[in-house]
């Protein structure tokens, strides 16, 4: 009896344990061809390669290429980047982090793209003088993560102020969140604000990563009498499958959700039930000449669509940013740090970004809607379409 | 109600993926942790088949399957076997059979990337059909339907042909069936088979619901192990109604407690059964200890 229980335990044990093995830990890149550092400007990438958010990940990752194609050089020095997987988790990013600076002696490091990541990343930037730089990372508590890390991406706190704009219309609201730091944050930033605007939470429900299956949560928001229904997931997966059981289910409420719905998954899982869901974004305008050509680059080199255009465009713009300061004062993360603080103002393609002394950039997201398959910006005919099949609300759609 | 027609539907998946894992372990009587992961690879295939070649739903998890029984003969034949012959302990063979998992859920990230994929019958998502004021999606429909079937052929198989009745005897012991000039080694290999083709095709109609991903050949095999230990190790029958009580149970807990308690609620109740009747709520039998 003794022995069957033990098997079983450590098989337990075993089984727990391996939760989500991912294949590949290894870097990217071969170890650096020239560990002096000499005349080649190397930067580190962070982000999910692999995993549930690496549809993003690897977008980035096309970007970050497509720019290096592009500016091979900064002042006459090479420019290399060398990327490592984050898994969208803060400990699996903290270890990139310090085999990034370790071992390929970076001065910058790009990344984390999950707030989780750049949470993790951030006390070892802080404390080995390295130069942290997120595009992609909203969390409210990056904002208090330290001197040497920044971000061009809007924070959630942001976010969540436009999100309750959009939702104040309704007098009770569901919401279904993950339980990850994104999330969290997220949901409890609404937690706070909601109130105000005088809408109540009548469903509040977290779940936990890995978790497939919906509709019991979602039975709870039908039961309730929620008018609307708010996704916060931290990954895009559950999202297009909270989407997707709740059409099934018959759910028939309008949704709104944050910038991860944004992924490609999306749109494959929740299929047709994603079509005339809001998402509060960082959103980028694709009528626009220049971010046009930057989507034709993209799908030439990568023969695919980006999947969150607004935060690759931000990409981009990071690495100009870069570009204009290590130019101005040299590949060094402190004298970096202390000119993106000063920076004027720096237009690029995804908008203005200016620091504040947080390290928190002046950009504000706007709302998208789903539409054929993708998310585009939402219009003036948008709302007038929303409007109209919403019949029964009375009040206008005011944002 | 509508809690408790969910939980039986996922329920009904669970306990077919735990059936397949109890027959193996019955007959073999260690654990195989690449059971999950093998399901894992039918479901690919499936998925291949479907969008490559436009092959009907029921033909591709049928091809799919067939695919997963030549994993798990491979596995067997190339890997438990030559480890069962040389008296291996349970234990180390488990060890192997994780190794298994590792390397199959990375070569399926390889070949099929890391991303969820998702498997429908229609490309429109289909609404539901009330009745008697509960709602059954069309896929869980599905599953509910091949769920019963795969259990009265099962039952029919293990019943009434002579494999299944071999398949029972060395189930009660296997000595005594080897003496009685049963080929064990065939016998084993019939197992093989049956327990692949179940998994492969619960995980094929479970994918409806949750798509597939590499991962998943653990969150398989976790939930057909605690389905089989809550039933009864070995016990058909005991399995199945183990698989419906998981599923039920994970869904109260989710209406009662919140959705982050699911797994939680799934291995409170694995380890109340573990300490309160360890050889399984509904199997007869006493348990003894295990060479």
């Amino acid at each position: 009896m003794k022995k069957i229980f033990s098997v079983l335990m450590m098989s337990l044990f075993v089984l727990t344990a391996c939760g989500e093995v991912s294949p590949d830990g290894r870097p990217e890149t071969a170890s650096p061809e020239n560990p002096f550092g000499g005349e080649v400007i190397r930067m580190g990438y962070i982000g999910p390669l692999t995993g549930d958010a690496a549809s993003l990940g690897q977008d980035e990752k096309a970007t970050l290429e497509m720019w290096l194609e592009q500016n091979p050089e900064i002042d006459g020095k090479k420019v290399e980047i060398v990327y490592e997987d984050g898994k969208c988790n803060g400990q699996e990013a903290a270890s990139a982090a310090q085999k990034l600076i370790a071992i390929n002696k970076v001065q910058v490091l790009l990344g984390g793209l999950c707030s989780g990541e750049t949470l993790g990343i951030a006390p070892i930037a802080e404390q080995e003088k390295v130069l942290a730089f997120s595009s992609f990372s909203t969390s409210p508590e990056i904002t208090d993560a330290g001197d040497y890390v920044f971000r061009n991406a809007p924070s959630d706190a942001n976010s969540s102020t436009v999100l309750v704009d959009l939702v104040d219309q309704y007098s009770k609201i569901a919401l279904i969140s993950q339980n990850n730091d994104y999330s969290a944050a997220y949901r409890k930033a609404l937690q706070d604000k909601l109130p105000g605007a005088g809408v109540e939470l009548v469903v509040d429900e977290a779940f936990n990563s890995g978790t497939t299956d919906f509709k019991t949560i979602l039975q709870k928001v039908k039961d309730s009498e929620a008018e609307a229904l708010v996704l916060i997931p931290g990954e895009v997966s559950p999202g297009g499958f909270i989407v997707k059981q709740a059409a099934e289910l018959g759910v028939e409420l309008p949704m709104f959700g944050g910038d991860v719905l944004s992924g490609t998954e999306f749109f494959d899982i929740g299929k047709d039930a994603t079509e005339g869901i809001k998402i509060v974004i960082m959103a980028a305008d694709e009528s626009d000449s220049v971010v046009k050509k930057f989507i034709d680059d993209f799908v030439a080199r990568n023969n695919r669509e980006p999947s969150a255009t607004a935060f690759m465009l931000l990409n981009w713009d990071k690495m100009n940013i870069l570009k204009q300061a290590i130019t101005e004062v040299g590949y060094d993360a402190s004298a970096l740090k202390d000119y993106l603080y000063a920076m004027e103002g720096f237009e690029g393609i995804g908008g203005l970004s200016k620091f504040d002394k947080n390290g928190d950039v002046s950009l504000t997201p706007g709302v998208m809607i789903a539409k054929d398959g993708s998310f585009v910006l939402l219009s003036e005919d948008d709302e007038n379409i929303v409007e109209s099949e919403e019949s029964e609300d009375e009040e206008g759609f005011d944002e | 109600m509508q809690i408790l027609l969910n939980g039986l539907i996922v329920g009904s998946a669970y306990a077919l993926m735990g059936v397949g894992f109890s027959l193996i372990y019955s007959t073999v009587r260690y654990f195989n942790l690449a059971y999950g992961v093998i399901a894992v690879w039918g479901v690919y295939v499936l998925l291949f088949l479907m969008e490559r070649f436009a092959v009907p739903f029921p033909i591709a998890v049928f091809l799919g399957a067939l695919v997963s029984i030549v994993f798990g003969l491979g596995s067997y034949v190339l890997l438990f076997r030559p480890m069962y012959r040389r008296k291996s302990s349970p234990l180390v063979i488990m060890v192997a059979s994780f190794g298994l998992l590792i390397i199959l859920q990375n070569f399926a990230s390889l070949v099929w990337g890391d991303t969820t994929k998702s498997v429908s019958l229609s490309d429109q998502i289909l609404k539901g059909y009330e009745f008697f004021g509960m709602f059954i999606t069309a896929n869980q429909l599905a599953i509910a339907v091949t769920a019963v079937l795969m259990v009265v052929l099962l039952e029919l198989f293990l019943q009434k042909t002579k494999i299944g009745m071999a398949i029972r005897a060395i189930g009660d012991n296997q000595e005594l069936t080897k003496v009685l000039g049963i080929k064990t080694e065939t016998i084993i290999l019939w197992v093989y088979v049956l327990g692949s083709f179940l998994s492969a095709v619960s995980a094929s109609m479970y994918a409806l619901e949750i798509g597939v991903k590499p991962t998943y050949g653990v969150f398989f095999v976790i939930k057909a192990f605690i389905a089989a230990i809550i039933g009864g190790l070995g016990s058909v029958r005991g399995t199945l109604l183990g698989g419906l009580i998981l599923g039920i149970a994970e869904n109260f807990g989710v209406y009662v407690f919140g959705g982050q308690w699911q797994d939680t609620v799934a291995f409170v109740l694995l380890a109340v059964v573990l300490l309160w009747k360890p050889e399984g709520v509904f199997s007869k039998r006493r348990l003894v200890s295990i060479e």
